[in-house]
């Protein structure tokens, strides 16, 4: 549910991009703080953060200005819009705090091998266990087999 | 010499020292069942008192293995030598030097506490690194967990294992989904993917820890006797603090070298395999121990729960040595920490054993193992014997204090049939089993405070000795407590009662009463029951059965008081030398996990966990999504729709809402758990973003 100021919902503006943010003021409050949060979790310094969240803050304003009869709440424009941002910032391993290998693609099993290459091949079963007194009954009839490799199997 | 020619060899003293084994045993258990006999009224010859005697004479032969086992072990350390003893080729081998066979470390778990597991893995790298033999070794962390959080758990925990211990390349974690055959379908499953890549795996448990020397001794070992297919160390048990666990700590670290070393001298290449702590060649173990699945349902069919000692008969059958590496240290086990989870564990086992009686008569096994599957067969069968023979012995004494002696039995005979209880003959075969039960005690502290002069790893000579007193006392309390429990088990399992795959506990949380009570109080009852009626009947005989039925009827409060961690703590006795001079590797396995140092630092996301976290924390789920392997097909428009629907879910309803079932279902496709991140980070603030933890 988008949350309306009421305060700028009668005033008359003629400026679009002022228009979209007087519209949900809490809204796009909130959208900021998410687009901060997201990159603070990625570990992208403050400064940098405040930097890109800039940038992802104008562009959403400027498309939910054009779109305005779409209703679409300010926080999901800005973190759909982040991600293109991101990748057009030089967001190197050093520069993420967190000093993972890699921001937001998923490249870390190649930079961090989970498992080896695969050697197959295959573990059959060599002993098929016949019923209790099958066996027995084979072991008592059958003659003494000899010590050593490979034994008969039953 | 040749393998055949080596096998042949060592087969010959074998058979010569069962042999004798057999006959010590043999003429323990006819001495005792002969005086038991003689201390019955009628003198073992009506029916009840011919199978009191049998029964007897089969428990008293069950006790008299461990006497004689731990007698000829004791023996054997003091000459302290062997022809036979896997070791005695390294006394001057350096641990570097030659060159090492790639072996593999595994490290099957299911369901386990993540960040203990990783400070194990952490510290066995570490160790490893210390004798600088870490080239030769990869560790395979295999999971078969089915709880989707602790999944992410362990795959954040391997991340951060691997960069504490630069160990990136030599460190792998594979996640199983479907769980086949267990822990035996687990090592299986590498053995196809990995297997031939390696010479030798090591197979641990999720609690083992062992020095890198120890990993490194074992492949010199390998190398050095090429007939060996699985060498078995023998696991100490230390690390925990409960009361229960300190004494078992003791006893093993007390009682536990003479053991082993009784059971190398009998069984030499013929050894068992425990399930971990051990080396296998991986050629044979993948030519030959693949198990199929025995015919039936559970619990006497299905998959075989105790896999280790089918292995290593077959792996014996195949030509291939199976041996005991009793005099190698460097190899660790937790205890269980309470009574109730050590019971709970001897319930799997025991159904695992019992399924081993299935196999007793498969052709081609050598004598030793099928006597090895009867034998843990009659661990758990021996304590329902036990049952009964008090039982037979309480119908026995109830019968001659309410009915009228016959005293003259047999018709026309002139001289009476005097029925008389002998109870000097009961004290000598009482003496006489407590002989049998405590003397390998004796001899163990005889071996470490005077032979080996390892005092001081017991806390000093007076410690020691009261340690084992102690030992002894409780032992003797928590016996028919066991022999309760395992007798309900055999019961249980016999009458197609199952036992799921629970994950073992062990954190040292203890037991609540309600817990206690609940496991325990029908045996209360029964013993109450019991004891009532043999004290209202036959006062004399009550007093024979208070050292069972008085343990048994406090069982819930003894099981309760054993298990509390704070029972342990008071550390005057029961000490341990792993304790008094902690090996490096244990204190490693100790320090904290890197990955909780780097939560506590990063607030962010510190109280998101699992699946959460994987769905949240951006680079959490970009670490899942890496590790997920590529789908080899794409998937049907139907699967597509139905996980559609489960973002959906996940979107508007919240985690809580989602089974496990479900969570898994995100977790294992790595588009969908991305689309899932994007989602939730777009959500306006609400109570929904709240729970999932992407707004304050």
């Amino acid at each position: 549910m988008i949350k309306r100021d009421p305060k700028y919902e009668a005033e008359d503006t003629s400026h679009p991009v002022e228009e979209a943010v007087r519209r949900d003021v809490v809204g796009w409050q909130q959208s900021q703080e998410r687009v901060l949060r997201y990159l603070k979790a990625i570990g992208v310094p403050p400064l940098q953060s405040l930097e890109i969240a800039h940038d992802t803050m104008k562009l959403a304003v400027i498309e939910a200005a054009g779109k305005r009869g779409l209703r679409e709440h300010p926080t999901r424009v800005a973190m759909r819009l982040l991600g293109p941002v991101l990748a057009q910032t030089d967001l190197s391993s050093q520069a993420l705090e967190r000093s993972e290998p890699s921001g937001l693609t998923p490249q870390l099993g190649q930079a961090m091998p989970v498992i080896p290459a695969l050697h197959r091949s295959s573990m059959l079963p060599d002993i098929k266990p016949a019923r209790l007194f099958k066996s027995l009954i084979a072991f008592l009839v059958s003659r003494k087999i000899s010590s050593g490799q490979n034994r008969p199997i039953v | 010499m040749n393998k055949e020619g080596y096998n042949q060899r060592w087969e010959k003293t074998a058979n010569r020292r069962r042999l004798l084994l057999l006959v010590l045993i043999g003429i323990t258990a006819l001495v005792a069942s002969g005086y038991m006999a003689m201390a019955l009224p009628y003198g073992g010859t009506t029916a009840l008192e011919t199978a009191i005697v049998i029964f007897f004479a089969l428990l008293f032969g069950w006790i008299s293995i461990g006497f004689w086992t731990s007698l000829l072990g004791f023996l054997m350390l003091l000459r302290n030598k062997d022809l036979w003893q896997p070791t005695r080729h390294l006394k001057m081998k350096p641990l570097s030097g030659s060159a090492m066979p790639a072996t593999a470390i595994l490290m099957p778990i299911h369901n386990e506490e993540v960040a203990e597991v990783f400070q194990r893995v952490v510290a066995i790298i570490r160790s490893l690194r210390e004798t600088g033999r870490m080239d030769a070794f990869h560790f395979f962390v295999l999971s078969d967990s089915t709880d989707p959080d602790l999944w992410v758990e362990e795959e954040l925990a391997w991340e951060a294992a691997c960069r504490q211990t630069q160990a990136s390349g030599a460190l792998f974690y594979r996640h199983r989904r479907p769980n086949i055959k267990r822990k035996s379908g687990n090592i299986a499953d590498f053995c196809r993917r990995w297997g031939r890549s390696y010479k030798y795996m090591v197979v641990l448990d999720a609690d083992s820890v062992m020095s890198g020397k120890t990993l490194v001794r074992m492949v010199q070992i390998m190398e050095h006797d090429g007939s060996i297919g699985i060498l078995q160390t023998v696991p100490v048990l230390t690390g925990k603090s409960s009361l229960l666990a300190r004494l078992q700590q003791f006893s093993a670290q007390m009682y536990g070298p003479i053991f082993a070393a009784g059971l190398f001298y009998w069984q030499l290449g013929d050894a068992q395999y425990w399930g971990h702590n051990a080396i296998i060649r991986i050629e044979p173990f993948m030519k030959h121990c693949a198990l199929h699945r025995l015919s039936g349902s559970p619990p006497l069919g299905g998959d075989i729960l105790s896999h280790d000692f089918v292995e290593a008969a077959i792996m014996r059958r195949s030509g291939w040595g199976v041996w005991l590496a009793y005099d190698l240290d460097g190899s660790y086990e937790l205890p269980p920490p309470t009574l109730i989870e050590e019971l709970m564990r001897d319930r799997r086992w025991c159904q695992g054993n019992l399924q081993h009686l299935r196999l007793l008569f498969t052709r081609g096994l050598f004598p030793a193992h099928r006597y090895l599957f009867l034998n843990g067969a009659m661990s758990y069968i021996s304590a329902l014997l036990w049952l009964i023979f008090l039982t037979l012995s309480t119908i026995e004494a109830l019968a001659m204090a309410l009915f009228e002696p016959d005293y003259f039995p047999k018709e026309g005979s002139l001289f009476p049939d005097w029925q008389v209880w002998n109870p000097e003959w009961m004290v000598v075969l009482l003496v006489f089993t407590l002989i049998i039960l405590f003397v390998p005690k004796l001899l163990s502290l005889i071996l470490a405070l005077v032979v080996r002069r390892r005092a001081g790893g017991f806390g000093g000579w007076h410690k020691a000795v009261f340690s084992l007193i102690g030992e002894v006392l409780f032992s003797t309390l928590l016996a028919p407590l066991r022999m309760l429990a395992h007798s309900r088990f055999v019961i249980v399992t016999l009458l197609g009662g199952q036992i799921g795959w629970n994950p073992a506990i062990r954190a040292d949380r203890g037991t609540t009463w309600r817990q206690a009570f609940r496991f325990h109080g029908g045996g209360m009852m029964m013993a109450m029951i019991w004891g009532g009626l043999v004290f209202a009947i036959n006062r004399d005989f009550f007093w024979w059965l208070v050292p069972v039925l008085g343990p048994l009827a406090l069982s819930a409060p003894i099981s309760y008081w054993v298990s509390r961690p704070r029972a342990g703590r008071h550390k005057r006795f029961f000490m341990t030398p792993t304790e008094m001079h902690a090996p490096r590797e244990l204190l490693m396995a100790q320090e904290p996990f890197a990955s909780q140092k780097r939560i506590a630092l990063l607030d962010t996301f510190a109280d998101l966990k699992g699946f959460k976290r994987a769905v949240v924390d951006p680079w959490a789920n970009c670490l899942h999504r890496s590790i997920r392997p590529k789908p080899d097909q794409r998937l049907s428009t139907g699967i597509v729709q139905r996980l559609d629907r489960l973002v959906r879910k996940a979107v508007v309803s919240g985690p809580q809402r989602l089974s496990v079932t479900e969570k898994k279902q995100l977790l294992s496709h790595p588009f969908v758990l991305e689309r899932l991140h994007q989602e939730v980070w777009a959500l306006p603030d609400s109570e929904l973003t709240r729970e999932w933890g992407v707004s304050d």
